[in-house]
């Protein structure tokens, strides 16, 4: 395929999942500046290897580029030993409360909930993310991130069991 | 009955809609009878619920996006031409505007035929749509085809109806696409878009019509909201609240 008619497709099938790998890149690197990074990188990745894309559900496609991508910049930034902790102060909520006290509550909740996704260990961090915000099948998480369906299902398990702990839910 | 146990370690994979219908029978009988398993699937699925707040998904800022598309050009060596290649990424392919003002023509002409019949279709229209809505809900029925990508979805119709529905996907807005299915509405086959907010289900009956469908707010414990735009009816039917389900409406005139 030429070159033109290839990003023509590419735009198609890949480009319009943007929105899911943006929100994959930005719980997984916990920054806005460095999401885009990667995610750019993935679409150049992606593009690249388009020719190895064989149809189906270009999304699932699309994120295990964005995952590699950003598991590979966290792997380097780990070993320049960069701190990757988890800086709450940075991280604490990004939007403004809204003013009635039902609004207040929700917020408290959303944010707190924030809090606890970042905290999660990346591993278990990808999987939920997949699942329950881009809601992939298990088939489709276990390609997009390289594993065993019963990985998938055993990792999303601990993450939400994690989740719960830390939202204090008994 | 199957075991604590078990049932325990199917509750995540019933959340997640991984379950065939019979294990899921299995899983739920369980819980019907078994307060302690419940707790737990009670506690799993509000997690469930929070996770998918549409506050908690990031959205890729509008720079990101021409970012990408001026990178993608340059690699693939076309000149940098944002503006056309932008807008054929909203209409995927001319054809498909020239079928909408064909569609318009069609269904003009189709309702001028169809005019003294609509006057007193409104209700049973109306009882037709409440009739499917909760015959999507028992069984297998609700979807023919399962998505959540409008691009999946919108060429399924293509051969089962005489016309194309706009299929849109509002999962960033927290109504994701489901599926669809094609279904019987007014003596004709109709597009039928499947959509879920939280644990509730939305259909979104869509015909070629011009003629305004009149619906009252709420039927049978449902409400309801129907529009018309660019010669399509529309007609949205739900156990949501009313204010929820007209914010889902917004979402799909805008």
């Amino acid at each position: 395929m030429n070159e033109p008619g290839k990003l023509e497709l590419f735009e198609q099938t890949i480009v319009p999942h943007l929105n899911a790998a943006y929100n994959l890149a930005r719980w997984l690197m916990r920054d806005s500046g460095d999401a885009e990074d990667a995610v750019h990188e993935a679409y150049l990745r992606a593009f690249r290897f388009f020719d190895g894309f064989k149809g189906g559900d270009g999304r699932a496609w699309l994120l295990a580029v964005v995952r590699n991508t950003c598991l590979t910049w966290l792997g380097r930034r780990s070993a320049a030993a960069v701190s990757v902790e988890f800086d709450e102060r940075k991280h604490r909520g990004e939007r403004e409360p809204e003013g009635t006290e039902e609004a207040l509550i929700r917020d408290a909740k959303l944010r707190a909930l924030r809090n606890c996704i970042e905290a999660l260990p990346v591993e278990y961090r990808e999987v939920i993310v997949m699942r329950e915000m881009e809601e992939l099948p298990y088939r489709e998480i276990a390609e997009a991130a390289s594993l065993p369906v019963g990985t998938v299902m055993s990792r999303l398990a601990r993450g939400r069991a994690r989740l719960l702990e830390c939202m204090g839910v008994r | 009955m199957i075991s604590c146990r078990s049932a325990l370690s199917l509750i995540e994979p019933l959340l997640d809609s991984e379950l065939d219908a019979a294990r899921k029978a299995d899983v739920e009988e369980h819980l019907r009878e078994c307060p302690n398993c419940y707790v737990v699937f009670e506690r799993l699925k509000r997690l469930n619920e929070d996770l998918r707040s549409p506050g908690l998904r990031y959205e890729a800022p509008e720079r990101l996006r021409s970012e990408v598309m001026s990178g993608l050009r340059q690699a693939a060596g076309v000149a940098a031409t944002p503006a056309p290649i932008r807008v054929s990424r909203r209409w995927p392919a001319n054809s498909w505007a020239i079928a909408a003002t064909a569609l318009l023509a069609f269904s003009a002409c189709w309702n001028l035929v169809l005019l003294r019949s609509q006057k007193s279709a409104g209700n049973d229209v109306t009882q037709q749509v409440v009739a499917s809505h909760v015959r999507s809900m028992i069984g297998d029925h609700l979807l023919d085809i399962k998505s959540t990508d409008q691009h999946n979805v919108k060429p399924w119709f293509d051969g089962k109806l005489d016309y194309a529905p706009d299929v849109r996907d509002f999962a960033a807005d927290g109504f994701p696409l489901i599926g669809g299915r094609v279904d019987y509405i007014d003596r004709r086959s109709v597009a039928a878009l499947i959509y879920r907010h939280r644990q509730h289900v939305i259909n979104l009956f869509v015909w070629p019509s011009s003629t305004a469908v009149r619906v009252p707010e709420a039927a049978s414990g449902f409400s309801l909201v129907a529009w018309n735009k660019a010669g399509m009816a529309y007609f949205a039917i739900s156990d949501l609240n009313r204010t929820e389900l007209l914010r889902f409406a917004d979402l799909y005139r805008r």
